[in-house]
């Protein structure tokens, strides 16, 4: 009860309170009424709350890294509050919602970033999910599976934004790897993979990034990244090649079979070389461009930059003669086959099938030249062309494989060809040919056919069949059918005896032997049996005789039985 | 008693031949004996004499040894056996003598167990070979000699030897003579063919 209260008079109309009996006391003690001055202490606590409520919001206003948006197409395993931002295995931010654009296209997610984050949310940083992908490096983010989905970032340098669209696989390259890209020309992918790897002398130094066509949709167009160092090794006469698959060579010492790499066998790949060279060129610069050539052979061929055209016309067949056939001499290729054609002359009514050919003479060594510098191509290229075919260098068609039937062209010296020279009248100077080793067979064996042809063949026939009809009356007249007859009867018989015989003879041989063997054994005087007959003759002999005796002695007394023998001597 | 019938005959004839039993007395062997080794002992030169087949009369193919009671009379001795077949004994004894007499070891039966090329070859044929009533052993041979393996006669003879034994009727002695006959045809045989062998 207050003090105050108890001292005025209660004016409440509870009855209880006016039946109770007050309490004696007379006095009622006034109270003091003093009004505090200023604001009272206690407003200090809601103060300090506040104070320190507006430090911490500040403070973690403060701390709060960028909010940031990203659009993915797809926002698989993507958890609004759980899933993290990610940069090398360092949280940097979290998701915090995760909702469908207006359009229903996309996700729309929104990412809550540290404030370390913030000078790198900018206009190249990428973002990308995480999660287990096999491509052409191999697999990657397995962790995932156990971890969850995150989401990556590469930062780039650029211009701040809050705003980013992810990518729908994660990039190749990231940020953190030095080095250069490339462009490289390409005729045709031939199966080169977005992360096929880059080959330098079997050293992997780089990947494909991206591939697309062309502007004019006649080439591809390959982005390649080489790491660095290797990035210094690309100058601007390096050669690309597609190393992909592997490349079989069949020759007099077998198949060889050469791959670059078991992943360039699987995923493709694209190997480089630079040429060496008395002075050493400076890198490339980064989008450099190359060309991509189809493979190493490519390279090779392409090194012969200088080609001398002749013509050359074959009077045969050229089925099997294809461009890029080549031209061989002795074996040793010295060129190429450039085109195959069918011409027809409208005018003349003449068709004929000129052939192309492109000599390299970079193939070639020429010795014997006036000096180190004189370059024999310099000269009219065709003078030492007519002087071999002075000689008697003549092309011929062989044959260049005998399972496809590939056909090349082979020039060699024929000296028993017909003289014939270097014609240049036409576009290019035409070479002689001379017919092919088939084509010389089939004349060969037609003129053995023609040969056949001229013989008198009907007036042996006639002979023969006089001949043949004479010796017919012999065998068909009786007398010898007969004799025929009975000398057939006569062999079989012969043949049934002698089979007989033959059958009976060895195993009657051999039982004769067995039986005279045996025989032998048996009865040769040193036989056991010759023993145990004399023997047994000798004791029947014996048993005989005292039977004989005995029965001799009882006849005479035949009492002896039942008395014995007498007892005196003799009767 | 009350036996059947049967039953008292068959004691009856029991007993009687329990009676009858009775030991016999023991049968004596003899065996003909041969002449002494010279008493140089048998030399050189080796000469291979074969002898057989000796054939000898049917009545002494019979162990009891067989006397002659008179001319025609013979009498078998009831205790008195020769121990083995009288034809086996006379060639085996004869062989000895000839060894002993000729002084060589390479005198064989024939015919043999192993072919051995003979020098000579004897064959005797025995008509008697007994004792007579007096007791004296009489032994009535004929034999032959051939040389040069069988085909050549080199001698031949017939002995008729009498011999008188040493005590007449005893057997031991009858035995004795015969083996004295033997050996005296023996000697003869032997005679003819030292002769041809040394001459």
């Amino acid at each position: 009860m207050f003090r105050n209260k108890q001292s005025t008079p209660s004016a409440s109309d509870d009855p209880a309170d006016r039946a109770a009996p007050v309490s004696d006391h007379d006095a009622v003690p006034e109270a003091e009424v003093r009004t505090s001055r200023g604001i009272s202490i206690v407003w200090l606590v809601p103060i300090v709350a506040g104070a320190i409520g507006i430090w911490l919001a500040y403070t973690t206003l403060q701390e709060r890294g960028p909010t940031i948006t990203i659009t993915f197409d797809n926002a698989e395993g993507l958890e609004a509050g759980k899933t993290m931002v990610k940069y090398k295995d360092v949280e940097v931010g979290t998701v915090a919602s995760v909702k469908l654009s207006e359009d229903l296209k996309h996700i729309v997610v929104t990412a809550q970033m540290v404030k370390e984050a913030e000078s790198y949310m900018t206009e190249g940083t990428r973002f990308w999910v995480v999660s287990p992908r096999l491509g052409a490096g191999g697999v990657s983010g397995l962790g995932t599976l156990l971890s969850g989905v995150y989401i990556g970032v590469d930062p780039q340098p650029g211009a701040p934004t809050r705003t980013f669209v992810g990518l729908a696989e994660p990039p190749l390259i990231t940020s953190d790897m030095p080095g250069r890209h490339y462009m490289l020309r390409a005729t045709t992918r031939g199966s080169i993979m977005r992360g096929s790897p880059v080959y330098f002398r079997g050293i992997e130094v780089g990947q494909v990034v991206d591939y697309a066509l062309a502007d004019d949709n006649q080439s591809l167009d390959i982005q390649v990244f080489v790491q660095a160092p290797h990035d210094d090794l690309v100058q601007d006469d390096s050669r690309f090649w597609n190393a992909s698959g592997f490349r079989a060579t069949l020759s007099a010492s077998g198949v060889q079979l050469e791959t670059e790499s078991v992943q360039s066998l699987l995923t493709g790949g694209i190997a480089f070389d630079t040429p060496i060279s008395t002075t050493p060129g400076k890198p490339s610069l980064e989008n450099a461009v190359f060309t991509l050539y189809d493979s190493y052979d490519a390279v090779t061929r392409a090194g012969y930059t200088t080609k001398v055209p002749y013509l050359v016309e074959f009077n045969e067949s050229v089925r099997g003669l294809t461009p890029g056939a080549p031209v061989e001499f002795r074996g040793m290729q010295v060129g190429t086959v450039s085109d195959v054609g069918l011409q027809i002359d409208v005018a003349t009514e003449s068709i004929s099938i000129p052939v192309t050919l492109e000599i390299e003479p970079q193939r070639i060594r020429f010795t014997g030249t006036d000096g180190p510098d004189d370059n024999p191509l310099d000269d009219t290229p065709y003078v030492l062309m007519e002087k071999l075919v002075e000689r008697g260098l003549r092309a011929q068609l062989q044959s260049g494989n005998l399972l496809t039937g590939a056909l090349l062209v082979d020039l060699g010296f024929h000296p028993n060809a017909a003289a014939a020279k270097l014609t240049k009248d036409g576009e290019y100077p035409e070479i002689p040919s001379v017919p092919s080793e088939i084509d010389a067979l089939t004349t060969s064996v037609n003129d053995v056919l023609s040969e056949l042809k001229s013989l008198p063949l009907a007036e042996l026939v006639q002979d023969l069949r006089a001949t043949v009809q004479s010796v017919d009356q012999l065998v068909s007249s009786p007398q010898t059918t007969e004799t025929i007859d009975a000398l057939k009867l006569t062999a079989a018989e012969l043949q049934a005896l002698a089979r007989t015989i033959d059958q009976q003879l060895g195993p009657l041989m051999a039982q004769a032997r067995g039986t005279l063997a045996s025989a032998e054994s048996m009865l040769g005087s040193d036989s056991q049996t010759r023993y145990d007959l004399n023997a047994m003759l000798k004791e029947l002999a014996g048993a005989a005789r005292s039977i004989r005796v005995f029965a001799d002695y009882l006849e005479r007394h035949p009492e002896a039985l039942l008395r014995g023998k007498p007892g005196f001597a003799s009767q | 008693m009350g036996m059947m019938p049967m039953r008292r005959v068959l004691a009856a004839g029991l007993l009687l031949v329990a009676t009858g039993c009775s030991e016999s007395p023991p049968t004596q062997f003899y065996t003909l004996s041969g002449m002494p080794l010279p008493p140089a002992g048998l030399s050189a030169p080796k000469t291979t004499v074969g002898v057989g087949p000796v054939i000898l009369p049917d009545y002494l193919d019979r162990p009891q040894i067989v006397t002659r009671a008179s001319g025609n009379r013979v009498v078998l001795a009831s205790f008195h056996s020769w121990v083995e077949p009288v034809d086996s004994m006379f060639t085996r004894v004869l062989v000895g003598n000839l060894s002993s007499l000729l002084a060589t070891d390479n005198v064989v039966t024939v015919p043999q167990r192993r072919p051995l090329t003979l020098d000579y070859q004897v064959e005797v044929d025995v008509d008697r070979f007994d004792a007579d009533a007096d007791g004296r052993a009489v032994l009535d041979a004929r034999w032959r000699v051939f040389g040069r393996d069988g085909s050549r006669l080199i001698g031949e003879g017939r002995s008729t030897i009498v011999e008188p034994s040493a005590e007449p009727g005893g057997y031991e002695a009858i035995v004795a003579a015969m083996s004295k006959a033997l050996a005296q045809m023996s000697s003869t045989i032997a005679g003819v063919i030292e002769t041809h062998r040394s001459g």
